[in-house]
């Protein structure tokens, strides 16, 4: 039961990392670059996960997600599934509370970079795509990992979004987060105790690695 | 060669420049800010310009087209070298080979000689350096490395931009012959920007004034230096004189060339790294330090090198006097000290000879 769930947080965490890796990066360049009048905007609205209560965006994931509601509806005719308590709804909604956290790291990465690489690059006879595979993404690898390892840290630790629109279905919608609140709630401190245990040790692991190979990769640089 | 019309407007800054380059080495000389890197940019299609750009009968920009950057058969050398820190150097050198193919087959203007890794790392002796990493290089290493990477891109343009800006004296010493060799041994015709005029006397053979975004001056390296010492004098930077001589002759004997300057003669060490022809013009950049003034013609002494000319002007300073000699109708500065300057009683509009040390002539 515990590994279902455990496997559940980690399924949902790659998935949305890797969709966010792909959705993210031009979003970010855009902020990154542009000089639109509107840029601000976007930026406020892609940064608004970080400020708000989970709950809030919960509810209205919900409110978004329920079959009465042409989004709901729609993804309800297409799939044959509701977005409300399943694991796609899940999906959906950890791709918007953890946009910002793959989204900010690469902006700052990209505005670091800077336009200079990619006026050499052109002048080198490099195509746009050539220019991002073979100049913008190793100069970026670090806002990339930083990014990558933020998003799925996040995604695992989140709680109050999941349970608004998830619920707490085994091996549907009942990630660790959910399932240690259930297991405190049932006064089995045994079982919480466990999975925090695992939460705790996960969290440290990656981030000593992130820092490791960063400082790795810092020193090939050097 | 180079057929430019262009406009570009920037905030409150506005480039428009109407001219036509010819083939050679260029200066685009003019103060900070006068749109000398905007027109580079304009030219490797990196500015929104408006306007036409026409290089050997294809069209870069006009009404209807735009070419982007990375078809322009140019080679551009960035002020801050901005080599890619991800790859060595090799790697770095490797990424414009490798896309100069390309570029080459999208617009072929003329079938000129391909460059070859092996003779760039040659002339560059850049054969220690390839395996290096590019962060720990030192400013000159990285300038060689990044001159060198422009070449590999097979340009049929060679855009400079400073390229000896932020390099110190020794530096610049080191960097100069290279970019003799690369319009000796390419042929490669170039666009130099630079603000400082010493230096354009050395490596260029044309000169285009830019001032505010406009052309104020174009035509050959030594009415060039005649346009800015009278014209924009207070954007001189330096306290060098430029005099222009012809080359009369050489002495093979003791490797030297003879030149005509204002109807007098004067010699100078031969060139180390430019075959300078009889006939042509050079211009020669002298330290005032470099100048002595005798009230006579002096007999018995080691200075091959005596002008006639008439004191202009004097600027006196705590202990030196900084005097302006007319010699034909070139202005040669000197320096002396007060003390010398008082006792040979000097005033404006005395004939005087002014001893040049051939050491300090180049």
């Amino acid at each position: 039961m515990e590994l279902t769930a455990i496997w559940l947080t980690l399924k949902l965490a790659s998935i949305t990392t890797l969709i966010l890796l792909i959705l993210a990066t031009p979003l970010a360049w855009w902020l990154a670059h542009s000089t639109n009048k509107i840029r601000p905007a976007v930026e406020a609205i892609t940064a608004m996960p970080l400020v708000m209560p989970p709950t809030v965006i919960g509810f209205y994931l919900l409110l978004l997600f329920s079959p009465e509601n042409p989004v709901g509806q729609f993804w309800l005719q297409i799939t044959g599934d509701t977005l409300t308590f399943s694991f796609s709804g899940l999906v959906v909604a950890s791709l918007i509370y953890s946009l910002p956290f793959m989204v900010q790291p690469l902006m700052n990465t990209f505005a670091q970079v800077g336009k200079g690489p990619i006026e050499v690059a052109y002048t080198l006879g490099a195509k746009p795509w050539d220019t991002f595979c073979n100049v913008i993404l190793p100069l970026s690898l670090r806002g990339y990992l930083t990014a990558s390892v933020l998003t799925f840290a996040h995604t695992i630790g989140e709680f109050g979004v999941v349970l608004m629109v998830g619920g707490n279905i085994p091996g549907e919608t009942r990630l660790v987060s959910i399932a240690i609140y259930e297991e405190v709630e049932t006064l089995n401190y045994a079982q919480a105790h466990l999975l925090s245990g695992i939460l705790v040790a996960f969290s440290f692991i990656v981030l000593l690695l992130v820092y490791t190979t960063n400082r790795r990769a810092a020193m090939r640089l050097l | 060669m180079l057929e430019l019309n262009v406009n570009l407007v920037r905030d409150k800054f506005e480039l428009d420049i109407a001219t036509t380059v010819a083939a050679g080495v260029t200066a685009i000389y003019g103060p900070s800010g006068s749109g000398k890197t905007s027109l580079l940019k304009v030219i490797a299609g990196l500015a929104p310009a408006e306007g036409r750009i026409v290089f050997q009968g294809d069209t870069w920009l006009d009404a209807t087209q735009r070419v982007p950057p990375y078809q322009r058969p140019i080679g551009l050398l960035f002020q801050e070298d901005r080599l890619f820190a991800h790859l060595n150097v090799l790697g770095n050198l490797n990424f414009a080979l490798q896309r100069a193919s390309n570029r080459k087959s999208a617009r072929v203007v003329k079938t000129a000689k391909t460059i070859p890794l092996e003779a760039v790392v040659d002339i560059f002796e850049l054969d220690t350096l390839l395996e290096r990493s590019v962060t720990n290089l030192s400013g000159g290493e990285r300038r060689r490395v990044a001159v060198a990477r422009t070449l590999l891109t097979q340009p049929q343009l060679l855009l400079l931009d400073e390229p000896l800006n932020g390099l110190d004296e020794a530096r610049k010493r080191e960097i100069i012959p290279y970019l003799h060799a690369l319009s000796n041994e390419f042929e490669t015709p170039t666009l130099y920007v630079s603000h400082q005029l010493e230096e354009v006397t050395q490596l260029c053979q044309n000169i285009l004034v830019i001032d505010g975004g406009k052309k104020c001056f174009q035509g050959s390296i030594h009415e060039g230096v005649n346009y800015v010492e009278t014209q924009l004098s207070n954007l001189m930077t330096t306290d060098l004189s430029f005099l222009t001589g012809k080359v009369i002759g050489q002495d093979t004997t003791y490797n030297l060339t003879l030149l005509e300057v204002a109807d007098q003669k004067v010699q100078i060490p031969k060139a180390q790294y430019r075959d300078v022809r009889v006939g042509e013009q050079v211009t020669l950049n002298i330290k005032p330090g470099d100048v002595a003034l005798a009230t006579a013609k002096p007999n018995g002494i080691s200075i091959r090198n005596i002008l006639q000319g008439t004191i202009e002007n004097i600027a006196t300073t705590e202990r030196f006097a900084d005097i302006t000699l007319a010699v034909g109708d070139q202005a040669l500065r000197s320096r002396i000290t007060l003390a010398a300057a008082n006792e040979l009683k000097l005033i404006p509009g005395m004939t005087i000879y002014a001893l040049l040390k051939s050491s300090g002539l180049s």
